[in-house]
């Protein structure tokens, strides 16, 4: 399939493309994991606090997460940095793969094709969002399921492994007689 | 009182510990073994050729993080003591892996169930795969070497309330259940041993082992990734391995040579395999990386009437071993029942739903009780195990076929999992699965799990257990290593960790691993210790540590 033409119709888009975001679903399946900003020397790639995702790409998750999670955005709001900040932990690869499907999600032609949606991220409406949601939770297309799994995955696990929401789980935390017994929680001791 | 930090004691007397990405890491190592990981396998080699007076340096890819950095705080854990952070999955995404990446591997992070290896698996290895020397009654001295070691026994505690769910189901249908034996030693029963145990209760390597070999002088180098064996000719020189950024687990341009007498992979089912395919290692079969087992795991979540508050206690406590060998080793894929802790971003994760449906169902967890079935791969011709593959940077990745004799097996475990918890009481159940409706009643999910699609990407699996990739037997056609793990082309290579198993084990491998590792690193040790010693030394007939623990 050489040359494709993303906006004729989904068989165009190149096979390459499709393959490649495959491995991208991949990597957003089991991603559960969040660095806050762990201390450590910069790098020659990405200097510290440097956002891993463009902007463009984060407001994929700034959009969706109110849909994902059934939130008012303003619950919501900032969330895109703390999965920023995951899939920048996840290594050079799935960062890399991740960062393609998104691409995937924020190029217009394509947006379109494979996620129905016309509008761009901060413009979509719920019901937009929530069938490009099902869209792909749905379809046939084990690839399209796999990027479902990872979008909902990354964005539940970021919401709800935060302290601030435990009381959406009913999670009380770690128990009090543990933070008041060891010593890693009490002032002194602590590193 | 918590158990004392033995780490930072160690670390405060001058352990020999170093960082491979500060500038202070020496660019140079000479020593007796070098040991590559800290994990199951590699922990337990450590201390045993220390304590033989063998120099010994350990190489470990992630951190050295203790008590002080284990506060219960789950998104931390999976970002700092996980490989890729949690993200690893099978190439095509289908099968979610979790696997330790921290000083003490996967034994820092497992959930403490300390099982030998079945007489079943021992018996299929010798038989199908010219493994000798590791029969049961072979295996039983070094297991209780190990569950002596590292203080196994039965938890006898209460079951919290997520695993009498599973005891409750299983006594009313039946079924053969049991209490888990764990590697525990004062444990507080909190339920955080997925995140590094904040007690220093869990006799995990990082604990007890590696600590050990420290203490007998052996060096720890961390956060440092071997990129490639120097080999010449039948013989390994050393290694040269590179630094790991903490950060965003990215090379440093740090080039560390370690050059030893002998060479211990112990890098994990993933790891060993892809150091030696990054190598070039002699392989004229091609196995390198081939029969790589993942235990693929299918799991079903309840609603329970009674709170059970799944993060709390005890994580692994009951298993049920029903349809483990039911219809015989080579008979339909069996599988254990268990049940896995649920804390909020684990359980917000795997459940893949999104909008009201994940809200209303996240608002019950105190209330959900998942039950996993962990299946047990590579008994049988259409379940060959996955392909170690190194991707275009070099890392590995894990290629598993998703073959009709696993969803096969798949369906049944479901259909288990769900009768089971129906059993034990549960309001309604609902599969891990892209299809699945909320079942109301066991009639219901009988019927509709046996009409589901079993597809990859829509019904989740998932894997704690990587084994395989470096088969061992004494076939050089079929297996890479010997019964000792020694390479069968390579002179002073040995392989001591879960790679050398030539199937899954059909239990969680912690203990395997331990008792294979005290056997094979004894042997390795006696042959070195011996002036002139060859390739075949064979072991004494009782090995002084047998003597010792006995």
């Amino acid at each position: 399939m050489p040359n494709p033409q993303p906006q004729s119709s989904l068989s165009t888009l190149s096979r390459r493309a499709f393959l490649k975001w495959s491995a991208a679903g991949a990597t957003l399946t089991a991603s559960t994991s969040f660095l806050e900003g762990c201390a450590s020397q910069p790098t020659a790639i990405r200097p510290e606090g440097q956002a891993t995702l463009p902007s463009d790409q984060a407001t994929v998750f700034e959009a969706l997460a109110p849909v994902i999670l059934d939130r008012d955005a303003v619950e919501t709001r900032g969330i895109s940095q703390a999965i920023d900040a995951g899939i920048g932990s996840f290594g050079p690869i799935n960062e890399a793969q991740f960062g393609e499907l998104l691409g995937l999600l924020t190029l217009s032609p394509t947006r379109a094709l494979v996620g129905g949606l016309w509008s761009d991220w901060p413009n979509a409406d719920k019901e937009d969002l929530s069938d490009f949601l099902n869209g792909w939770r749905n379809s046939s297309l084990g690839l399209l399921n796999a990027g479902y799994g990872a979008l909902v995955k990354i964005t539940a696990s970021v919401y709800y492994g935060d302290a601030r929401h435990f009381g959406d789980s009913g999670y009380p935390g770690p128990p009090a007689h543990a933070l008041q017994g060891l010593p890693q929680f009490q002032k002194e001791t602590a590193a | 009182m918590s158990n004392p930090d033995i780490i930072q004691a160690g670390l405060d007397s001058g352990w020999k510990v170093y960082d491979a990405t500060l500038p202070t890491v020496p660019q140079r190592f000479e020593v007796d073994v070098v040991v590559v990981g800290t994990g199951a396998g590699g922990g337990t080699t450590a201390e045993i050729l220390s304590a033989a007076g063998l120099s010994v340096l350990m190489i470990e890819e992630g951190g050295l993080y203790h008590q002080k950095d284990f506060r219960m705080d789950e998104l931390w854990s999976y970002g700092h003591l996980y490989q890729e952070a949690m993200s690893r999955t099978t190439l095509d995404a289908a099968i979610s892996i979790m696997q330790g990446k921290a000083v003490g591997g996967s034994t820092t992070v497992n959930w403490t169930s300390s099982f030998r290896t079945p007489e079943e698996t021992l018996a299929h290895w010798a038989s199908q795969h010219k493994v000798v020397g590791a029969s049961t009654e072979d295996m039983a001295p070094w297991f209780e070497n190990r569950e002596k070691r590292l203080n196994v026994s039965t938890w006898e505690t209460t079951a919290n309330e997520n695993n009498a769910v599973l005891k409750r189901g299983c006594e009313k249908l039946g079924w053969k259940v049991a209490l888990i034996p764990r590697n525990v030693n004062g444990c507080w029963n909190l339920g955080y041993c997925g995140f590094g145990c904040p007690t220093n209760a869990k006799q995990s390597m990082l604990v007890t082992t590696v600590p050990s070999a420290l203490n007998q002088g052996a060096q720890l180098l961390t956060r440092a990734s071997v990129e490639h064996l120097l080999i010449e000719n039948d013989r390994v020189k050393g290694l040269v391995c590179q630094g790991v950024d903490a950060r965003n687990q990215r090379l440093r341009n740090t080039r560390i040579e370690v050059h030893a007498r002998h060479v211990v992979l112990s890098a994990g089912a993933i790891g060993s395999p892809a150091i030696l395919l990054r190598s070039n290692a002699p392989d004229p079969e091609n196995l390198t990386g081939r029969r790589t087992f993942l235990h693929p795991v299918v799991a079903s979540v309840a609603e329970m009437p009674e709170q059970i508050n799944p993060f709390y206690g005890a994580p692994q406590s009951i298993y049920c071993d029903e349809f483990v060998w039911k219809r015989g080793a080579g008979g339909p894929m069996g599988f254990k029942l268990e049940v896995p802790p649920l804390h909020p971003a684990l359980a917000a994760g795997v459940l893949s739903l999104h909008g009201t449906d994940l809200k209303e169902t996240m608002a019950k967890l105190p209330h959900i009780n998942a039950v996993l079935a962990l299946l047990r791969d590579g008994f049988h011709e259409d379940s060959p195990g996955g392909q170690v593959v190194l991707k275009k940077d070099q890392r590995p990745s894990l290629d598993y076929p998703l073959t009709d004799y696993l969803w096969e097996g798949a369906r049944e475990a479901l259909l288990r999992s769900a009768e089971v918890q129906f059993a034990a009481g549960a309001k309604n159940v609902r599969l891990l699965h892209l299809d699945s409706p909320v079942y109301q009643s066991w009639q219901a999910a009988r019927k509709g799990i046996n009409e589901l699609p079993m597809r990859r990407h829509r019904t989740k699996l998932f894997s704690a257990h990587v084994m395989g990739g470096c088969t061992m037997g004494e076939d050089p056609q079929q297996a890479l290593v010997n019964s000792q793990g020694r390479h069968h082309h390579l002179e002073n290579l040995s392989v001591i960790d879960g790679s050398v198993f030539p199937t899954s084990i059909g239990a969680n491998p912690q203990l395997s691993i331990y008792g294979l590792a005290a056997k094979n690193a004894t042997a390795l040790a006696q042959m070195l210790t011996n002036s002139g010693g060859r390739l075949n030394g064979q072991a004494e007939d009782t090995p002084s540590i047998l003597k010792k623990a006995g």
